[in-house]
């Protein structure tokens, strides 16, 4: 077995002896209340979270128009995509024209909505 | 502190207006913390559910609705959540029968089981280690694991150097580990007897 010196490093070191230290002295002590620190670094990390969140998604508020048409043209991708699938198989196409035809139709779909919402 | 925020406050708590979650979450701290504590008397995994808690309302504050109810009893619903999700880890887990002090012998190896540390021998146990070691040991060990103090602020406190809290602290931590050793296997031996 290890000696407990193998394991005990620098101040912050992380170690599962400095880890396991840390929670019997938490579990031995009478406090009720969190540690001063513990509060003021939860409150620091969650504000930089919030603050980072708004950053990284910043809220995209769309009116009914758009939603609307963006349920349509899913609706529709998916209807051309299952017609396109049909059409090829009752042609009997090959797999690598089917692919190609169905790709077109949704890339379309998709260029149209683009222009049109722009 | 009253728990709620005053109701005009809510709609900012729904736009993740800074200054309502710092004095939300402040409020609600050492309220969640009583909480967590007094399903399980772990204060290490209260205060991992503090924050485990803390930050799903931060990161889902997009399903607060200020029309359904308070911040408070939104983030309670959170807390309570974060209980039966930690009841449910424990159910699968083998429960710590016997001696808990075996599990002390490889504490510089693995995490001790929350069990053991929840058992009222163990915290007897860390009791009688840390009143044998010397009083400047204790007070390191405590400083920087209870309260939670960074080098420098212990030196402040001690009256010494950072360098010497190090060495300090390097000391105390071998004495209490050594401390725990020696009443494990006088517990074993008692037991055995």
């Amino acid at each position: 077995m290890k000696r407990a010196t193998d394991n005990i490093v620098g101040y912050d070191s992380g170690t599962p002896l400095d880890e396991n230290i840390s929670r019997l002295l938490k579990t031995a002590s009478d406090s009720t209340q969190p540690s001063r620190r513990f509060t003021e670094s939860l409150i620091d990390s969650a504000l930089l979270e919030l603050n980072e969140k708004d950053k990284a998604y910043p809220a995209v508020r769309s009116n009914w128009l758009e939603k609307t048409m963006g349920w349509a043209a899913m609706v529709a991708a998916a209807c051309s995509a299952g017609l396109a699938v049909a059409a090829s198989m009752l042609l009997k196409m090959n797999f690598v024209a089917q692919v190609v035809i169905v790709s077109t139709v949704i890339f379309n779909w998709l260029t149209y909505l683009g222009e049109y919402l722009r | 502190m009253p728990d709620e925020l005053d109701q005009q406050d809510w709609a900012g708590f729904a736009r993740g207006d800074a200054d309502v979650w710092r004095e939300f979450i402040e409020r609600q701290i050492p309220r969640l913390y009583g909480l967590f504590l007094r399903s399980w008397p772990n204060r290490s995994l209260a205060e991992e559910l503090v924050q485990r808690t803390v930050f799903d309302a931060v990161r889902g504050r997009g399903s607060y609705d200020p029309a359904r109810g308070s911040p408070h009893d939104w983030m309670l619903a959170i807390a309570r959540n974060n209980i039966r999700l930690e009841v449910r880890k424990r159910a699968g887990r083998p429960s710590p029968n016997g001696d808990v002090s075996r599990y002390f012998e490889t504490i510089d190896i693995r995490p001790l089981p929350d069990e053991v540390l929840e058992r009222e021998e163990t915290a007897g146990m860390v009791r009688s280690a840390l009143s044998q070691l010397e009083s400047k040991e204790r007070a390191v060990l405590e400083a920087k694991y209870i309260e939670g103090l960074a080098a420098a602020d212990i030196a402040q406190q001690m009256g010494t150097t950072e360098k010497a809290v190090h060495s300090l602290l390097y000391r105390a931590r071998i004495s209490f580990r050594r401390e725990l050793e020696r009443l494990a296997s006088l517990n074993r031996k008692d037991q055995r007897l």
